[in-house]
């Protein structure tokens, strides 16, 4: 993960829009803490900066929340 | 085998920057096992490629391949049609393969990804360190297996110097002396005898590079004579 | 035959005070000592860009202090230079009439101010003490004849407190083969090792010079963060009686303790003579030879 991050920080995107957290399945609260708080560190971030510049598809497989579960 | 590690993505990517059309090759032994060149490392590279570019509001293309050996030319030939659609070529391999492909596909720009740093052995995953010189000359009968000129920072012959510091090298406090362990191990084999004679000079003079090793087997062949 | 030779051969007490190449070309500070000296010490050191810090040449210091009426004892470290120039260095030396010589593998280059310099390392200090003395039996290291055979009088570096002893004394007895003639040990402050040393050594053909140095506050500091990275060992008397002493006192503290074991050495026979330390610096050195009676 942190290695992850490290290569995104390397191409200049940064690692503030990858991020891993460990949900249990039946952990509902925190899927629903998870989701928040990434959305607002993103809206915070503001948008893929890569988003108007790509057709889509072009870039990668990076999804804006970057949610893994 | 041959450990390296990948070149900082800045120094990638300002080398590649004239370019749209990339290819990255991979390697898929040393630099595979060392985490830094093989296939999945051309993938990894391949996104930070695009994902760069696209921040710089450039569309590039980058292609990837990765092959067994670079440094064998049956498994470079094959790769000659492929390059001629790219406008430079990124090898992931070691300065070897980065050479041997440069050499099979000419006139088109060679960059290479990773720095080679030596020759060593795979402790754990992520985790290398170096065993060998390459010298020309191996000591390791004489030091039960631990070689001087690899594992002393100064390569000496007869050690230790007067910097050893309780069984610990001067230059680097985290690693052991390698003439006390060298001396431990003959102790043990109850070959200390080894070390009463003074170690000569080495011969650097078959060290010149770039070598070259012709087997006894195709002397002939390569027009070698006794 | 050198001062220092003839000193210890006579078994009187010798005496080297360690000079400092300057890190230019300003060499006013670095002979200093000699005027002061040349009469009443044998010889004076000049080591070769000690502890990998780039310094004007020994072998042109040695030649200065020629020049200024001293003798000097030149150091040759391995680390910067292959077996053609070690030799050319030799021979140069012998030319100009220098004999003492300490040979040396030399501190490595990371610890130095040019930590990305090529080290050399092309022979070891034992292989360098054959080399020269086949020199002067009148061949080079690759068997060739030699036009005018040089003398000189071979020193190195034996480490009484290393710890493990057993492959530091294999090494002695390597360097001893090799021809060396007198050994040098690092600073001395913990007697007991020396006399463990002196009592545990066989009687082999050498001198020994003890190290007597002049104690830094910056060792003070290494020595209180736990940082200790010296070969020698300071007893914790001494850095109490050294504790919280401002520089000035600091310096009189240690010159005093440096005079104080130099004569202890002497009176007790530990050494056939002494290698001292002080900065180079005049005052200290006479100071220093003051307090130990010399």
């Amino acid at each position: 993960m942190e290695y992850a991050q490290r290569l995104l920080e390397e191409t200049g995107l940064g690692r503030g829009r990858l991020q891993m957290y460990e949900i249990a399945a039946s952990d509902a609260p925190r899927w629903v803490a998870a989701v928040r708080e990434m959305t607002a560190r993103v809206q915070e971030l503001g948008p893929n900066p890569l988003k108007r510049h790509s057709r889509e598809g072009e870039i990668g497989e990076f999804s804006e929340t970057g949610v893994e579960s | 085998m041959i450990i390296a590690e990948r070149k900082p993505f800045s120094e990638i990517f300002e080398s590649v920057q004239p370019y749209d059309k990339i290819l990255l090759v991979g390697c898929g032994t040393c630099v595979a096992v060392c985490l830094a060149g093989g296939e999945k490392e051309v993938g990894l590279l391949a996104s930070q490629l695009k994902l760069a570019a696209g921040l710089r509001h450039r569309r590039i293309e980058v292609g990837e391949i990765t092959v067994e050996r670079q440094c064998d030319r049956e498994f470079l030939e094959p790769l000659c049609d492929f390059v001629a659609d790219y406008d430079a070529i990124v090898s992931m391999a070691c300065g070897a393969g980065v050479q041997f492909l440069a050499q099979l596909c000419h006139f088109k720009p060679i960059f290479p990804a990773v720095n080679t740093t030596f020759i060593g052995v795979n402790n754990a995953m992520g985790h290398y360190t170096e065993r060998c010189r390459a010298c020309h000359q191996c000591y390791l009968g004489l030091t039960g297996g631990i070689c001087p000129v690899t594992m002393c920072p100064k390569g000496l012959l007869n050690g230790p110097c007067g910097g050893m510091l309780n069984g610990k090298c001067e230059v680097d406090p985290q690693k052991d002396c390698a003439w006390i362990k060298i001396y431990q191990r003959l102790e043990l084999e109850g070959r200390l005898d080894n070390l009463t004679e003074i170690v000569p000079l080495h011969p650097h003079a078959r060290c010149t590079s770039p070598g070259t090793v012709i087997h006894p087997a195709y002397k002939r062949r390569y027009g070698v004579h006794e | 035959m050198s001062k220092l030779r003839e000193a210890l051969d006579a078994g009187r007490f010798a005496v080297v005070a360690e000079l400092i190449p300057p890190k230019g070309v300003n060499v006013a500070d670095m002979l200093a000592p000699v005027a002061a000296l040349k009469d009443k010490i044998e010889s004076f050191g000049l080591p070769d860009n000690k502890q990998a810090e780039m310094r004007l040449s020994a072998l042109a210091a040695s030649r200065l202090v020629q020049e200024a009426g001293g003798e000097p004892l030149l150091h040759l470290s391995c680390r910067d230079r292959n077996r053609l120039a070690l030799q050319s260095d030799l021979l140069g030396a012998a030319a100009l009439g220098i004999e003492n010589l300490l040979l040396v593998s030399g501190d490595y280059v990371t610890l130095g101010d040019h930590p990305d310099a090529k080290p050399v390392y092309d022979a070891d200090s034992a292989q360098l003490l054959q080399v020269a003395r086949r020199m002067m039996d009148g061949r080079d290291s690759a068997g060739q004849a030699l036009h005018g055979n040089p003398t000189f009088y071979l020193g190195a570096v034996v480490v009484p407190e290393a710890e493990p002893p057993g492959p530091q004394f294999l090494k002695f007895k390597k360097k001893v083969t090799a021809g060396a003639q007198f050994f040098v040990t690092p600073p001395v402050f913990d007697l007991e090792k020396l006399r463990i040393f002196q009592r545990d050594m066989p009687a082999y053909p050498i001198k020994l010079l003890a190290g007597v140095k002049v104690l830094t506050p910056a060792e003070a500091a290494q020595a209180e963060s736990g940082q200790w990275r010296q070969v020698y060992r300071v007893p914790p008397e001494i850095w109490e009686r050294l504790q919280g002493k401002g520089e000035e006192d600091f310096f009189r503290a240690a010159v005093d303790l440096a005079g104080r074991l130099l004569r202890q050495i002497k009176e007790e026979n530990l050494a056939d003579g002494v290698y001292l330390m002080a900065l180079g610096r005049t005052d200290w050195l006479t100071d220093i030879l003051k307090i130990a009676g010399i």
